[in-house]
């Protein structure tokens, strides 16, 4: 945990949208953060619906450019893991497994050495092969968390992804993530898990309003936002 | 597995990808690739042919090689440019180039027509024309007229989310370059004094060129053919600036759909 290999500065977003031909209404989501994450650190963050974890963790993965501030990767993008995005519903589990690995920006060749591995843990048997349309979101789900565990970098973003199909699967998964946390060298934790955050976290860094109320000890952060009224 | 994928690779897995989920589709699947654009040659021949007697000595062929180089003009064209605007799930969720979109929409429309290339030169050979050396000029012409399409879908399609209404314009102006790229008559159809003019559009000089190629035997105009080329680099390169320039509205654009 010596030199940081993320840092974040003085990073503004807000969300625009057009109104009209002339006029946009803009709407804050991060206003002002300043963190870095250590090498070897995982970070959890903490927030109200709506604080805006989710949109950092964007920023943070790229996908999102920033108002203004930076996000400085000193070991290329991180890997954000999230059970959302870009299906085909007319291809197969299998077809939209190597294309969403390339679209987090993996190679095939990457993603082909692992997909035996990607496919047993998904549990999904020749369904793999059928098209998504036909899954149920717990079997999507199921899909996505296969490929994004399996997917590596050095700096890893998992937004909310516990609980995620039925009870085995579920359990599954916690441990698959708590594994590759205690794995990895640099994670980001968006979670409402508070247990969860307190077990797996060396900081946190709590989100309200946009703006960062705090960032440090886990237990101390806890304790405070369990309190009525923060 | 740091290394991030080609823009290529992804053009090709998304084009495999996208051809095969519009196979499924139906029952047919790739045999629509050729009877689409044989079914659409039969409509103009019946209008222009048989309805309006439009006929010189070479109608047929004329019709051929303008119809099904048409097709895949317009198909890049109008599947290309809305691209960003049917992607946002990926959009809001993937760190990548937003050129990828159009570049799998062009990619997907033109393998299908390579099937319809060769099609349409059997086509002729049974109408009667002589296959000769020159058709060994076919593919660069066809090699210009894509950096063409290429750059100016780029084009359209980075500019059209900032202003979805401009895909009414673009639907009418296709219908423009529809009738004004002599696509049911040749050059030799118009007043010499309007050829200038009139090959001034890009698509009527692909059209020309490739009928000079397949139907007469020669060699086509390498002047108009590198105009060809220059003019749709140019349009790419304008494409990769307006990328750099605007990449940071898209995301907020596809969420705000």
């Amino acid at each position: 945990m010596t030199k940081p290999i993320l840092s974040v500065n003085n990073l503004h977003l807000s969300y625009r949208r057009r109104t009209g031909l002339w006029s946009t209404s803009s709407h804050k989501v991060l206003n002002g953060l300043t963190f870095d994450l250590m090498e070897g650190e995982t970070l959890g963050i903490l927030g109200n619906n709506g604080a805006g974890k989710s949109s950092l963790l964007l920023v943070l993965a790229g996908v999102i450019k920033p108002d203004a501030g930076e996000v400085i990767h000193n070991d290329g993008y991180p890997l954000l893991l999230s059970l959302q995005g870009g299906l085909d519903i007319r291809l197969s589990g299998y077809d939209n497994l190597i294309f969403c690995g390339m679209l987090s920006g993996c190679r095939k060749a990457a993603i082909l050495e692992n997909i035996d591995a990607i496919c047993e843990f998904s549990g999904l048997g020749k369904a793999i092969y059928d098209p998504v349309i036909t899954y149920s979101s717990g079997m999507r789900a199921r899909l996505m968390f296969s490929l994004a565990i399996h997917l590596d970098r050095n700096v890893l973003l998992i937004d909310e992804m516990l609980g995620v199909g039925d009870a085995e699967f579920s359990q599954k998964s916690s441990d698959a993530i708590r594994e590759k946390i205690s794995a990895h060298r640099s994670v980001v934790l968006v979670s409402h898990n508070l247990p969860f955050l307190k077990e797996m976290c060396n900081r946190l860094l709590w989100i309200e309003n946009q703006e960062i109320r705090a960032l440090g000890d886990p237990q101390q952060l806890i304790d405070e936002y369990k309190q009525p009224h923060h | 597995m740091n290394r991030k994928p080609l823009l290529i690779d992804l053009v090709i897995i998304g084009t495999r990808n996208r051809l095969k989920a519009d196979n499924a589709q139906n029952y047919l699947g790739a045999i629509w690739w050729l009877l689409e654009p044989c079914l659409v040659m039969l409509v103009y021949y019946a209008v222009f042919g048989l309805l309006l007697q439009l006929r010189s000595p070479d109608f047929t062929a004329i019709l051929l090689v303008g119809v099904m180089t048409w097709q895949w003009i317009s198909r890049c064209i109008s599947s290309g440019t809305n691209s960003l605007l049917t992607n946002p799930g990926i959009i809001s969720t993937y760190n990548v180039n937003y050129m990828l979109f159009p570049l799998i929409s062009l990619a997907t429309e033109t393998t299908r027509s390579i099937c319809v290339f060769f099609v349409l030169m059997l086509l002729l050979v049974m109408l009667g024309t002589e296959p000769t050396l020159k058709w060994l000029w076919y593919p660069l012409v066809l090699v210009c007229a894509l950096l063409v399409i290429v750059g100016i879908t780029l084009c359209l399609a980075l500019l059209l989310p900032f202003i979805p209404d401009t895909l009414y314009i673009i639907n009418v102006a296709l219908m423009a370059l529809m009738f004004g790229s002599g696509i049911f008559y040749s050059l030799d159809n118009i007043p010499e004094t309007l050829h200038q003019y009139f090959l001034l559009n890009p698509i009527a000089t692909i059209i020309h060129e490739a009928r000079t190629v397949l139907i007469h035997g020669e060699n086509p105009s390498f002047l108009r053919l590198s105009c060809l080329a220059g003019f749709g680099t140019l349009f790419i390169v304008i494409a990769n600036y307006l990328h750099r320039k605007l990449e940071h509205h898209y995301f907020h654009l596809a969420v705000a759909q």
